[in-house]
């Protein structure tokens, strides 16, 4: 008898213990389910090609063919001895320079009165924000011919107020080009930084401006010490993201001044010189590709990315706890 | 102490007239700038939208003046030269899918990060989110090289998959802080009620998610319609190419007859434009939203 119902009891246990454990199993899996779709992606064609090209960039490999010769770090030492690229860095180097002052002078002006209350102020930000929407190709070409000697914009608009002696042909001048492209960049990326720094405007309370103003603190004294200061998490969303910009810019320089960067490699950027050693070019220029260096100046970059984002989100995380 | 009386008043008056008119003048002052930074917005896309009407030589005669005539022939000359049909459609197709999958795959990943409880969370959602700082220019040669070897090469899968990937960053990004803002008591509810964890994000949190879901859809629509780096890289054949592509190369092909180059670009701006236009409050706020998370 109880021979009987011993085992059955068991069994029972056991099964409840089964039931129990696939039931965890079950709950366990389950978000493993729904991640499994962006993990899968993300790790396929994500991960799995970043890390790929670390030890591809360690081999002497054209981009066809079978990958045979191990040169270890024969590449990434022929990059740091590439006047070219170290040429290609200063430009990107220059481009964020350029673009920080912009970007804390001109964005952060235009988001501090776009703040303000006008009637038309959902207009002028309509406005102001239009290019993050228009392509990259679209200002590519309207910035190409607005600087062009013949057509242009710049050059009749200085013959216009008599200064012929200032015009130039900007982007067919080694020393103008890169400063005219990176105008183009700015008037890019202002929308992206004037609409950052205005939701970080949004968080900085109203009251305390008003109440610095009626304490008889005149505007300027109201922006250093009032808005600037409670902004600070605001610069630094806006200046890693602009380190990112200006060391991963491609587009715009591409459509400008082209894979070789004219004239004479004077607005190469490091972006433009790997594509252009990974992807045979056309329009006449050399076709023949080295995807190993690419990858190698590409790991090179990607050091050098992290590096000046790090060191600019510590820095300003430091200046932001410091100012509160 | 009649005159005190009297006299108060019309210093109070005096005095709030003249901070109005203080007040007024710093209304302009603040104003002028901000029509100086929207005409020199505006001047290029001016330029642009005109010049799509123009010939060459009213090019160099009037680049600013209104055109001679508003007739169509560069736009329907531009879209048979170029091969806008086939690259439209593409455009479509590919903004379509990819969107899709990058929010899908998003949305999926964040509802696991905010509303399921399970150890790793945390890094699950910075490695998905560290996707952003990572340069294209490196991932794409890798990522080119291992679509060659699956053979994906010579179809438009290839860029749907990469701009499915670089959409999910962004998506995550947003999503978490949603989905965790969503009280636990609905889900509670619906689990009460008998809904599986499935039902419980198709049919509770997905409705009340729909907002940011819209924002970050058209976010990623909006870049993914205009890149041409991943095109220039994937789809470099005549049948594959989007809309910029297809314009690049035309340019490539008609660099003097600036009128049809216009008009093309003016085309792919369209439909961008056109959605901005009515939407504009979402975009600035997504983007805005955005900023103070990230």
């Amino acid at each position: 008898m109880s021979a009987g119902t011993v085992p059955s009891r068991g069994a029972a246990v056991a099964a409840r213990r089964g039931s129990e454990r696939a039931a965890a199993l079950r709950t366990a899996a389950r978000p493993l389910l729904f991640l499994a779709p962006a993990l899968l992606l993300y790790g396929g064609f994500l991960v799995l090609p970043t890390l790929g090209s670390i030890p591809l960039a360690l081999f002497d490999w054209s981009g066809a063919g079978p990958i045979r010769h191990f040169v270890g770090f024969d590449n990434f030492s022929a990059v740091l001895r590439d006047r070219q690229f170290r040429d290609a860095a200063l430009h990107n180097a220059w481009l964020f320079a350029g673009l920080f002052v912009f970007t804390n002078v001109v964005s952060l002006g235009l988001a501090i009165l776009l703040d303000r209350r006008y009637r038309l102020r959902d207009v002028y930000r309509a406005i102001v924000f239009l290019p993050y929407v228009l392509s990259t190709i679209a200002i590519g070409f309207v910035w190409q011919l607005l600087l062009s000697p013949n057509i242009g914009l710049l050059n009749p608009a200085l013959e216009a107020v008599g200064l012929d002696g200032l015009t130039h042909a900007w982007l067919a001048e080694p020393g103008t080009a890169l400063w005219v492209l990176i105008a183009a960049f700015a008037w890019q990326w202002n929308a992206l930084a004037t609409v950052t720094f205005l939701a970080g405007l949004q968080n900085v309370p109203r009251e305390l401006r008003e109440a610095a103003r009626i304490d008889g603190a005149r505007g300027w004294r109201v922006l250093k010490d009032v808005t600037v200061p409670a902004l600070a998490p605001a610069f630094t969303t806006v200046n890693v993201l602009l380190v990112i910009f200006a060391f991963r810019a491609f587009e715009l320089a591409y459509v400008i001044t082209g894979p070789v960067g004219a004239p004479g490699g004077s607005t190469l950027l490091m972006g433009v010189s790997i594509y252009a050693n990974a992807f045979p070019t056309s329009g006449g220029y050399s076709s023949a590709t080295n995807v190993s260096y690419a990858m190698a100046q590409g790991v090179t970059l990607s050091i050098v990315l992290g590096l000046v984002a790090l060191a600019m989100l510590v820095l300003l995380t430091r200046r932001e706890r410091r100012v509160r | 102490m009649s005159v005190e009386v009297l006299a108060e008043p019309d210093a109070r008056v005096r005095a709030r007239a003249a901070f109005r008119r203080r007040e007024r003048l710093r209304s302009l002052r603040g104003q002028a700038p901000l029509v100086l930074a929207c005409l020199l917005v505006l001047a290029p896309c001016w330029f642009l939208a005109l010049g799509a009407f123009k010939s060459v030589s009213e090019f160099f005669e009037s680049p600013f003046g209104l055109p001679r005539s508003w007739s169509v022939h560069n736009f329907t000359d531009a879209w048979e030269q170029a091969g806008l049909t086939t690259a439209f459609r593409n455009s479509v197709v590919i903004t379509a899918a990819s969107v899709f999958l990058s929010t899908a795959c998003a949305a999926l990943a964040s509802f696991a990060i905010a509303r399921l409880r399970f150890r790793g969370a945390t890094v699950v959602q910075l490695a998905l989110v560290a996707g952003l700082v990572l340069p294209t220019q490196l991932i794409v040669i890798a990522a080119f090289v291992e679509m060659r070897w699956l053979g994906l090469l010579g179809t438009i899968l290839p860029v749907i998959l990469f701009y499915g990937v670089s959409g999910i960053p962004i998506g995550v990004l947003f999503l978490v802080g949603f989905f965790r803002a969503i009280p636990d008591a609905l889900t509670e509810a619906a689990a009460i009620d008998g809904a599986g964890t499935w039902r419980q994000f198709r049919d509770v949190v997905l409705p009340l998610a729909r907002a940011p879901i819209m924002t970050v859809a058209i976010l990623n629509s909006v870049w993914i319609w205009n890149d041409f780096f991943v095109p220039l890289v994937f789809a470099n054949q005549e049948s594959l190419q989007t809309v910029p592509l297809a314009i690049l190369n035309f340019y490539g092909a008609n660099t003097t007859d600036y009128g049809l180059v216009f008009a093309g670009v003016v085309m792919s701006a369209i439909p961008v434009v056109a959605v901005y236009v009515a939407m504009t409050r979402q975009f600035i706020g997504g983007v805005m939203a955005g900023g103070v998370k990230g």
